[in-house]
């Protein structure tokens, strides 16, 4: 409850002052009307010494330690102000023991009445002074706390203790003289100087202060050594002055300020040599140390930005702070134009650069420079010589910025002094590059893969447009089951297949196949559905719907671009099939008696001009019979390749068309389907498959279908 | 499959003739070099060709286009390309296109190369 405590400790504080008076009233009256020798006064002196000083060390002891570390926050602010607060008061204990003059006692008694109230105060403030002091090794040691601490203040809490008895004893019993006594005193100390110097050991702090800390810390130590020295010396229990107006007060209790003096410049000199052997690296260590927080912030960056400019300005004023560099800039390369893009110059101007390139071809000499290297003198330098002329730089650090194995980019920073740099600027320049490169390299890879999800987006856009190109579904045909289907290798393909009427309204189906695949395939096939559904209803049979397609598309295509087409035209009155093909692949048909490749004549169409390509154009009628196969195809299939090479070929096409025997199209091509798949099994196939399936069902044997 | 990409071109001349000799694959990734070859050809002046497929394992639909797409301007500036020993399996390949239609289509090199001489002989004689 802080409430509770500040109660508490102004009553304590009331309690001192009161003791203090009390103290200062009964001397009064003691040198007035007692005998020096009463034995009284020893314990009255005694009694009022405890009073006082428990209230004191209560009071300052209940003051709470902040929970602080020596790695967080600004403590070392909090042990300056200790320290400077420290020496002041030291300073004043110094002062009343020159001022206070030792002939004002004799034998423990003062010589009038001014010198014994003088010497009460000054020595309350003593106590004080000697308890804040134990307070400031006590925070101090915890503070910077290791295994042993507290066992080491607890031992450091007894000497107090003995030392303070003992030497009461001492003086009280008059027992200065006693060799013995004095021996083990003497060796105690020695053991408690000795522990208490490695119990302040651990100031690894101070090798990371500021360099102006460090000085600091030096100065101050030593003046606190000095004057620490000073009191200790006058407050030694046999011949101080301090030590003299201490046992006025009370026999033996100038151990109450000697034992933390000691304690206070051991401490003291532990830090005046850590300070002082830290000074000549300080520089050094706080390179290090902004080098490192310097990396830290940038791989920070790095983990957060995707943004190519950010990080580029980011990099170029990090590189300031962590070298000796006065100005810096990035440019980029571009790997197909070679365009050279200056960005980010810092504290020099962009256009000072930009018209640096253009006049000179300084991107060239930089793209040489395969690592981290550093020109120390421009001037010297014949292919660069000019930066110095236009007083762009004494000396400078080119950095390369490189992906895997491409050189994108270079970090530049420089120097208006010749040899500005020292060779650690290099390790650092070249750990900025690695880290920015990974960093850019990320950042690219991270918007190609948005582009190429893109893309995709677009291609399944595209796939489902070609998908609505194709019949959504096959209309029934007289006498025919017909069914189709097509699998593109790719997200779109250059196959198409279509039912449509002619002029005179009978049903025809279209098989295609444009050359090539992918998009440049998907855009002619979307041109050919046009072309198709234009012409159809115009045309008089399986032929002239091809020529009609030709002579549209003949010379209206890219020239090493063509189409192989097949049509067919249902004839359900004449129980047959009229057929026309234009370059493509034979068209397989199951009869009773035998499975044949049918291959009418029939150029591409976009090969040849309309007067060739209507000359060598066949048209071919077949009579059907109940159970008859028909199966177009495009060569993605009868291509497809196994994992071996081998491809399915057109025998086993035939055979699966023998086997026909469902009467039903669309269960024939699912079985097709199945056995392609079977056939590629873990390959890929490589080019779109597209196959339509009639066959011809007139109902006259229909009970042999189960 | 893994010698798909494989795709070389021999070339030699012939009696002022250009002989393009093709080896592996040609589809669509191989296609372009042929192309290239071709033009380079023609860029030289060069305007009769002759290709022989005596090596060549595949042709794909790309690697038909790309005979397409010089043989008007061949023509047209008096020359020819012409194709010769191809194995049965690429001549169907060829022949279903209707390309005997349109290309002189030759069983070996010498019958090529004599149509060449020709012809070249009946042009003086005009």
């Amino acid at each position: 409850m802080p409430l509770q405590i500040k109660f508490n400790r102004i009553y304590l504080i009331i309690a001192a002052v009161l003791i203090g008076l009390a103290r200062m009233a009964g001397d009064f009256f003691i040198q007035i009307f007692l005998n020096p020798d009463n034995s009284i006064i020893i314990v009255w002196k005694f009694v009022t010494f405890a009073l006082f000083s428990s209230s004191v060390l209560v009071f300052i002891f209940s003051q709470p330690i902040k929970e602080l570390h020596q790695f967080e926050g600004n403590f070392e602010d909090d042990f300056f102000r200790d320290l400077v607060k420290l020496i002041l008061l030291s300073l004043g204990l110094i002062t009343g023991g020159l001022f206070i003059p030792e002939r004002a006692f004799e034998h423990e008694v003062a010589n009038n009445l001014f010198w014994l109230l003088i010497s009460d105060v000054f020595t309350m403030y003593g106590i004080i002074c000697g308890l804040i002091i134990l307070h400031f090794v006590y925070k101090w040691l915890l503070i910077f706390k290791h295994k042993k601490t507290s066992t080491n203040i607890r031992i450091l809490s007894f000497a107090l203790g003995y030392f303070f008895i003992a030497f009461f004893i001492r003086d009280v019993l008059n027992l200065r003289e006693n060799q013995v006594l004095s021996s083990l005193n003497k060796i105690l100390f020695i053991i408690i100087s000795v522990l208490l110097f490695f119990t302040a050991k651990k100031n690894s702090w101070i090798a990371l202060l500021p360099r102006r800390g460090k000085l600091r810390l030096v100065g101050e130590s030593l003046l606190g050594i000095i004057v620490s020295i000073i009191i200790f010396s006058y407050s030694r229990s046999d011949s101080g002055s301090l030590a003299k107006i201490f046992a006025v007060f009370l026999p033996g209790s100038s151990s109450i300020l000697s034992i933390p003096i000691l304690y206070v410049i051991i401490f003291y000199s532990r830090l005046f040599l850590s300070a002082l052997a830290s000074l000549p690296t300080s520089q050094i260590v706080e390179r290090k140390t902004s080098e490192l927080s310097s990396l830290a912030y940038l791989n920070r960056i790095i983990s957060e930005t995707i943004d190519f400019e950010n990080l580029i300005n980011t990099v170029t004023k990090l590189a300031l702070q962590v070298s000796n560099a006065a100005a810096s800039w990035a440019e980029f390369y571009d790997k197909k134009t070679g365009e050279v893009t200056v960005t980010s110059a810092q504290i020099i101007s962009l256009e000072l650069i930009k018209d640096i390139h253009k006049r000179y071809n300084i991107s060239e000499f930089f793209k040489k420079i395969k690592k981290s290297e550093l020109i120390s003198s421009v001037t010297e330098n014949k292919e660069i010589y000019y930066l110095a002329e236009q007083r762009i730089a004494g000396s400078l650090i080119v950095t390369p910025l490189c992906s895997v194995n491409d050189r994108f980019g270079t970090l530049v920073i420089v120097s208006p002094e010749e040899y500005g740099f020292e060779f650690d600027d290099i390790k650092i320049m070249a750990a900025f590059g690695d880290n920015v490169s990974v960093a850019l390299e990320n950042i690219r890879l991270v918007s190609e893969a948005v582009e190429k999800e893109h893309y995709k987006r677009e291609l399944m856009l595209a796939q489902e447009i070609q998908k609505k190109l194709l019949p959504q579904e096959i209309p029934p045909i007289e006498k025919f089951s017909v069914s189709a289907f097509s699998i593109p290798s790719e997200e779109v393909g250059g196959d198409y297949y279509d039912i449509l009427y002619i002029k005179d309204g009978r049903p025809c189906i279209l098989i295609g196949d444009v050359s090539g695949k992918g998009i440049t395939a998907a855009f002619y096939m979307a041109q050919l559905k046009g072309v198709v559904l234009s012409v159809a209803k115009e045309a008089t049979g399986a032929a002239d719907l091809l020529r009609r397609v030709n002579s549209t598309l003949y010379g209206a295509m890219e020239k090493q671009m063509y189409i192989t087409m097949s049509s067919l035209v249902f004839d359900s009155a004449d129980n047959s099939i009229i057929f026309a093909r234009a370059g493509h692949m034979p068209t397989i048909i199951k009869s009773a008696k035998c499975t044949k490749l049918i291959t009418p004549n029939g150029i591409g169409i976009g090969l040849a001009p309309q007067k060739i390509f209507d000359s060598h154009l066949d048209e071919t009628r077949i009579k059907l019979y109940h159970g008859d196969v028909c199966l177009f195809f495009t060569d993605g299939i009868n291509e497809l390749k196994n994992i071996d090479g081998e491809e399915f070929g057109y025998e086993q096409l035939s055979e699966i068309c023998e086997n026909e025997s469902s009467c039903n199209a669309k269960s024939f091509l699912d079985n097709l389907q199945i056995q392609l798949s079977e056939h590629v099994g873990t390959a890929h196939a490589h080019d779109d498959m597209t196959a339509v399936a009639i066959i011809f069902n007139d109902g006259e044997i229909l009970e042999n279908v189960s | 499959m893994k010698n798909q990409n494989k795709f070389e071109i021999k070339h030699q001349a012939n009696r002022g003739i250009q002989c393009l000799n093709l080896e592996g694959y040609l589809d669509a990734h191989t296609a372009p070099k042929l192309e290239s070859a071709i033009e380079e050809l023609m860029k030289s002046g060069f305007n009769k060709i002759l290709v022989n497929f005596q090596d060549l394992d595949y042709i794909s639909s790309a690697g038909l286009g790309v005979f397409m797409a010089f043989i008007e301007e061949i023509r047209e500036s008096g020359g020819d390309i012409k194709l010769t020993s191809m194995k049965s399996k690429i001549f169907s390949v060829f022949d279903l296109l209707g390309f005997p239609i349109l290309f002189d289509i030759e069983t070996n090199d010498e019958s090529a190369i004599a149509k060449f001489l020709k012809n070249d002989l009946r042009k003086n004689e005009e």
